[in-house]
């Protein structure tokens, strides 16, 4: 006997079930998106307008802190001034070298599993043991310098000397830089071969296949690297925080250091939070831009 | 045998545990109420108990004292939880209103956390216990405004670190230069400031891999810094008016001797260099002031076990004889959300006593809270000499906390940036003096 679970006189129980158990099942995703994602999301907003000490009530202070922010902090510009040159020195040359090493690891060469597996090995390893290891290759009595001292140079302490120590960074960010590697290296083997074979009749060489085809085949390829690895290296946080500690002095004090020290060193949740939505605007508008000037070198099948 | 269940079954099953676990972790957890009595109860209780004691010796001496507690104290379990990356970790246990019932602080933290911790006042009138440094009271004295009010305690001490000189013996004899107590200064034998130079360059000189001198980068970086300053009577912070005070000839002169130690004569680290080579030789420098390179062990206690270290006092400044300078102290505190605030109390008391104490002196792991420890004789065995003693208590009596305000915090993390400068020999102490008050003023104003 089938029994009709009429709720109104439109929508039965048949209609209704598929919904019902499409929000079943996405219901755990839901929940936490809710609560890690979109309740933290609100809350940081509303926060960044209070004084709040991590206990006892936030206490509503208008415009104070994104004034603090803007005009007063000058940690702030320093911070800003960091990571913004920390992107300049990664992001370009990651990206060069990720798209090097991926048309070497294309190549048809005994051994090439070996080196691709090398090259993406460091990206594998976690952020903090990643940190780790490059503090150790970047001490002053480290593998660097050793190899350095055999040719009679004296290698300087790497990340506590305010000329070294960013760059540093960027060389250990853009030494790791494998899942940008990868992607772009995907990409490569995705180029249809008659493109090749249509610069050969044209009498074109290797480089204006590499430039005439491999380019614009992987741009879009490349231009994703490009908005992930901005986005990821205006949020670094780690390598400062284990490597050097955002010193010396300011010379590694990146945004993200600099935010967290106001939230669970300084207790200042509210300013923390103020700090947090104004990198949210930055990363949006880098974002924006990216895919403004994507629009003169990304090409994509089938546009004119 | 499995029973099969129907896809509708699962799915209300299923739906049901989800929502349940979403209000679950929306509902509050039962407001704690506190006991009216100021007395333990006789019935069986169990107290989460967050430490950071958790590796090493201190995790073994910690298993002793509640090895011992579980013994004595059979109706008051202790849960105990070690919390790794304590400094950092605390402040986000607070947050996240994961308290326990006791938990330990630093003084600047419980400064800003003091909300969260019981009036144990009560506690010490019913146990008729004096306050912490008063008169009849074991413990030593604890730091304004943190926890102790006007006629109010709120906290329990349990570890004191002023700042020491850890000295290398074997590096000493090696260079040829007196111990701190061989000195003679019209008859204190007691190092000055110019005996440690004189020492530190001595060290310098017997090879490339060895280190004169360096000085603290603990939790506060300049604490073996500004100990030059302190001891030389100049103040850390004009507490009384809430202002900077860096720029008085007693601060400056202070300064300008150990800063011309590392940008003149190159007898002592700046805080940068020596941690580039501090982490390339595994070096922990908790303590601060002449410390030839050990190369074996990882850590100052660990270093004090396997070369000929010891641990002395701070050396006294030639203008003031004093040989006392910074002190921070960590606390127990029995967390508002505590249901058992007696039992807890007596807990943190126990940990406080003298014989916990004496041990944690011993194991050369932290400075003891308990006066009775200070006039120990077999604690006094380990300093060295009875001029090392003197200067001990000397250091004890008169050592200053670090001033507990709003902000201080805050204030430290920019001196540390402000000072940095100085430290890598990029600018003069006396022009910089003036730009760590003008900081000062600003952050002290801003959280007033």
């Amino acid at each position: 006997m089938q029994i009709s679970r009429t709720v109104a006189p439109n929508i039965s129980w048949a209609r209704l079930r598929p919904h019902i158990v499409g929000w079943a099942f996405i219901s755990p995703w839901l929940v936490s998106f809710s609560f890690l994602m979109v309740y933290p999301f609100i809350a940081s907003f509303v926060l960044s307008f209070t004084r709040y000490q991590l206990i006892g009530e936030a206490e509503f202070i208008g415009f104070e802190n994104i004034q603090r922010m803007l005009f007063e902090d000058e940690r702030v510009a320093d911070a800003l001034r960091v990571t913004f040159t920390y992107v300049l020195l990664t992001v370009p040359a990651g990206t060069a070298i990720s798209i090097l090493v991926a048309v070497l690891l294309n190549q048809s060469v005994r051994g090439i599993p070996f080196f691709r597996t090398s090259f993406y090995m460091p990206s594998v390893i976690g952020g903090v043991g990643l940190a780790l290891l490059w503090t150790t290759i970047l001490a002053k009595n480290g593998p660097i310098n050793a190899a350095l001292g055999l040719v009679g140079i004296e290698g300087p302490n790497w990340l506590f000397e305010t000329a070294w120590a960013l760059p540093s960074l960027a060389l250990k960010a853009i030494a790791t830089a494998g899942a940008a590697m990868l992607i772009i290296l995907a990409a490569l083997q995705g180029v249809p071969q008659h493109l090749y074979e249509a610069v050969d009749l044209d009498g074109g060489g290797e480089w204006a296949k590499f430039w005439h085809v491999t380019l614009p085949q992987i741009s879009p390829a490349i231009f994703y690297n490009v908005i992930v690895t901005t986005i990821g290296v205006m949020q670094s946080f780690v390598e400062a925080f284990i490597m050097t500690n955002g010193g010396p002095g300011t010379a590694t004090l990146f945004y993200g250091l600099y935010l967290y020290r106001q939230a669970f060193e300084f207790y200042r949740m509210g300013y923390a939070s103020a700090l947090a939505w104004m990198m949210f605007l930055i990363i949006l508008a880098l974002t924006i831009i990216n895919f403004r000037v994507a629009r003169f070198w990304v090409y994509y099948e089938g546009e004119e | 045998m499995a029973s099969k269940v129907s896809r509708r079954s699962f799915l209300k099953v299923s739906g049901s545990v989800v929502a349940g676990a979403a209000v679950a972790g929306c509902v509050a957890p039962a407001a704690p109420t506190a006991m009216d009595s100021a007395e333990p109860s006789s019935e069986r209780v169990a107290l989460r108990f967050l430490n950071k004691w958790g590796s090493g010796v201190r995790r073994e001496l910690m298993n002793g004292f509640l090895d011992t507690w579980a013994e004595e104290n059979p109706n008051i379990g202790i849960i105990f939880e070690p919390v790794a990356d304590f400094d950092r970790r605390m402040p986000i246990l607070v947050a996240a209103g994961e308290w326990g019932d006791i938990m330990l602080f630093f003084d600047l933290q419980l400064s800003a956390f003091h909300e969260i911790a019981t009036d144990l006042t009560p506690y010490f009138e019913a146990s008729g216990t004096p306050f912490p440094g008063q008169e009849g009271s074991e413990l030593i004295r604890i730091p304004n405004h943190v926890g102790y009010e006007p006629g109010k305690v709120k906290a329990v001490p349990f570890q004191l670190n002023i700042v020491m000189t850890g000295i290398n013996k074997d590096l000493f004899r090696e260079a040829g230069v007196p111990m701190p107590w061989e000195h003679d200064h019209n008859g204190d034998k007691w190092w000055d400031w110019h005996d440690y130079r004189e020492a530190a360059c001595a060290i310098n000189d017997l090879g490339e891999d060895i280190i004169g001198s360096n000085f603290s980068v603990g939790n506060i970086e300049q604490d073996g810094l500004v100990n030059w300053s302190v001891a030389n009577g100049g103040q850390l912070i004009d507490v009384e008016n809430k202002k900077g005070s860096w720029n008085t000839p007693e601060f400056i002169e202070g300064q300008q001797f150990a800063v011309d130690m590392i940008c003149q004569d190159g007898c002592m680290m700046n805080v940068d260099d020596y941690q580039g080579l501090g982490q390339a030789l595994g070096i922990y420098p908790w303590a601060a002031g002449v410390q030839g390179i050990a190369s074996r062990g990882s850590g100052y206690w660990v270093s004090r076990s396997e070369a000929d270290l010891t641990q002395v006092a701070w050396v006294r400044s030639p203008n003031t004889g004093q040989s006392a300078g910074l002190g921070s102290m960590h606390f127990h505190i029995v967390t508002t959300q505590s249901q058992h605030p007696a039992e807890a109390f007596e807990f943190i008391t126990y940990l406080a006593n003298f014989e916990n104490q004496k041990n944690i002196a011993l194991s050369g792991t932290a400075e003891p809270v308990n006066a009775g420890v200070w006039q120990d004789t077999d604690y006094q065995a380990t300093w060295g000499s009875p001029e090392a003693v003197e200067a001990y208590l000397d250091a004890l009596d008169n050592f200053i906390f670090t001033p507990q305000l709003p902000g201080v915090l805050e204030w430290f993390g920019e001196i540390k940036i402000l000072w940095g400068d100085v430290l890598r020999c990029e600018a003069s102490v006396e022009e910089q003096v003036v730009i760590v008050d003008q900081k000062t003023d600003e952050i002290l104003a801003a959280h007033a």
